[in-house]
């Protein structure tokens, strides 16, 4: 699930919300909602399953460390959530990389309206279609700086970890 | 006093760690000896009540620990200090490491403090308070792990391969230290693959063999086969 394409999540939110589709009643294509709803789908496997390997692993160290020393339910599980907090935070950030990245799920179900559907990475291929390289690099460049600087935040965290 | 009565251990892989083991376990320095696999950190993890049998019995000073109520036992695990064969610390610095067993008992934060900077003391490392968990070496990892367990005097102390990674002088303050606490009428109990260290501290060996308990003997038998062994291989 976690190498899921985005344009087949896109396509499938797209058949749900559309008007003729079982969800359309909800009325949410072409809405920021139905954008959330396909980034929701497409990075929460990978939150699981990252932060399940981070928690499975947590349990056996620091759990039984902290029940090893004598310490009650509530104590053991507040000592592990303490270890493995920056752990979550680099999973979350990963994760939001991945969504901000994101464009099939965003052009199929966001229609890529301006002022109200339109994110970075639609806004990149609208200017790429218009034959606007120049504005579109720029875009891009910035879209690098912020998943750079998100890279940068996680790699820091891994240090601060040790 | 710890009695193991007819426990079976398997883990959820299917593998089966301990097989109808009666085992008490009372005064003095205890180890467990057996080749790899032959189930002495599962039993050492049973004793410290952290894995539950499938069947059998563990009781722990005449009480049933899995049949406590979740108060008793927690007052039955406070008397129990178990450290892992891998030592794991907590972020932050070595002093904090040692003063967590004592906070979650109550403590209050100066107090502790000065506790677990005298243990330190005790066992001459005292320059390591500061230091965080990556700039210690394994030698000094075990040592703190040690430090952290007994800072609280526990009545049981399981010790699982405590001086695998330590060097000479130091695995001397760690044995000296575990004499000290036997003549304190503390239980240890110690998971070794090490002869040498069973026949030097233990009272009684307890040997295992594919999760079974093959033998209970004395140290001056496994000095013995030390012995003999020696002079054959010198031949």
């Amino acid at each position: 699930m976690i190498g899921l394409p985005t344009v087949i999540v896109g396509l499938f939110l797209y058949m749900l919300l559309s008007r003729s589709g079982p969800l359309g009643f909800l009325s949410l294509l072409y809405k920021p909602q139905a954008i959330m709803i396909g980034q929701a789908i497409l990075i929460t496997p990978l939150i699981v399953s990252l932060a399940y390997e981070v928690f499975h692993k947590a349990r056996q160290d620091y759990w039984e460390l902290a029940i090893s020393l004598g310490a009650d339910t509530k104590q053991a599980y507040y000592a592990m959530f303490r270890e493995v907090l920056p752990d979550v935070i680099t999973v979350l950030l990963i994760s939001f990389s991945r969504a901000l990245g994101e464009l099939g799920v965003a052009l199929m179900v966001g229609g890529n309206i301006r002022g109200y559907t339109r994110v970075f990475t639609t806004t990149i291929a609208l200017e790429i279609a218009k034959g606007n390289f120049e504005t579109a690099l720029t875009l891009g460049f910035i879209l690098l700086v912020i998943i750079s600087s998100i890279t940068a935040v996680v790699r820091t965290l891994g240090v601060e970890r040790e | 006093m710890i009695e193991l009565r007819d426990v079976t251990y398997t883990y959820p892989n299917g593998v089966t760690a301990i097989r109808n083991l009666t085992l008490n376990i009372d005064s003095g320095v205890s180890i467990l000896i057996g080749p790899n696999g032959s189930g002495k950190t599962t039993l050492l993890k049973i004793m410290a009540c952290i894995y539950k049998p499938q069947s059998g019995t563990v009781l722990i000073d005449g009480k049933d620990y899995w049949k406590s109520n979740r108060r008793e036992q927690l007052m039955i695990r406070r008397n129990i200090v178990y450290v892992h064969e891998k030592p794991i610390l907590f972020r932050g610095t070595v002093i904090e490491n040692i003063m967590f067993p004592l906070l979650i008992r109550g403590y209050e934060r100066k107090e502790a403090e000065i506790r677990a900077n005298e243990i330190l003391r005790e066992l001459g490392v005292e320059n390591l308070g500061k230091r965080k968990r990556k700039e210690l070496s394994a030698g000094e990892l075990q040592l703190v792990a040690f430090a952290r367990a007994i800072v609280v005097n526990p009545k049981y102390l399981l010790l699982d391969e405590p001086t695998n990674t330590l060097d000479i002088e130091k695995r001397k303050i760690v044995e000296k230290y575990i004499r000290k606490l036997s003549q304190r009428n503390k239980r240890i109990i110690i998971a070794s693959h090490d002869r040498l260290l069973a026949a030097g501290l233990g009272d009684r060996i307890i040997i295992l063999e594919h999760g079974r308990l093959k033998e209970i003997t004395t140290s001056s038998k496994i000095l013995d086969e030390i012995k003999a062994f020696t002079s054959q291989t010198s031949i």
